[in-house]
């Protein structure tokens, strides 16, 4: 799964230890998660997501597009 | 985070007291065993008793390990099990292969059980390094 976690932590100059910090984890779980090599669960992900203000779906991308806008296409 | 909860470094620092306190009581009560039992000698209660000191540290060593992978992160959580899941693998594979050989062949050196644990935590804290060293 891509995020733009990275993106977000730069543009507030946050360094990987500081986010680690706000979320409680350590740099090395951020930046796994950041590359993409762990996929975090629901309860962090909601956690990350509120802590930069946005839906969980503009920092995460699983690839299979918006569901609710393909339901809704004729 | 909720208040009441540990923080990641206060979670590491928790867990290296206890595991340094649990592996340094290992290694005297394995050192102190050697030192006053003698292996030709008679068995009797105290001696026995003495020989197992030391895997009361073992339990506690786990003990500390279990709480560790309760408390910290869920990355590293996942990145742990599967590391001891390869610690698991290769102790597994190596012992029961090697105990195959033993059963049909008489003749053989026997290896003694106490190397499971020691092969196990070696194999679980190289698996464990990787990690640190790709994502460092």
């Amino acid at each position: 799964m891509e995020n733009n976690l990275k993106a977000l932590r730069a543009e507030r100059g946050w360094s990987q230890a500081a986010l680690g910090e706000r979320l409680n984890i350590s740099r090395q779980s951020v930046n796994a998660i950041e590359t993409g090599r762990y996929d975090p669960s629901l309860p962090l992900a909601f956690r990350i997501a509120r802590l930069f203000g946005q839906p969980i779906e503009r920092i995460f991308d699983d690839g299979a597009g918006d569901v609710a806008g393909e339901e809704a296409a004729p | 985070m909720t208040a009441g909860e540990l923080t990641q470094k206060q979670v590491k620092k928790g867990y290296m007291a206890r595991m340094m306190g649990a592996s340094l009581g290992y290694l005297g009560a394995v050192f102190g065993a050697a030192f006053v039992i003698d292996s030709d000698g008679p068995v009797n209660a105290i001696t026995i008793a003495l020989a197992i000191v030391p895997g009361v540290f073992i339990l506690l060593m786990m003990r500390a390990l279990w709480r560790y992978i309760r408390e910290v992160d869920e990355v590293a959580r996942h990145d742990y099990t599967r590391a001891m899941m390869g610690g698991l693998f290769v102790t597994v594979a190596l012992s029961g292969s090697w105990g195959l050989v033993e059963l049909f062949h008489h003749n053989l050196p026997r290896v003694p059980i106490f190397w499971v644990f020691p092969v196990f935590f070696l194999t679980f804290g190289l698996i464990s390094c990787l990690r640190f060293k790709r994502f460092a």
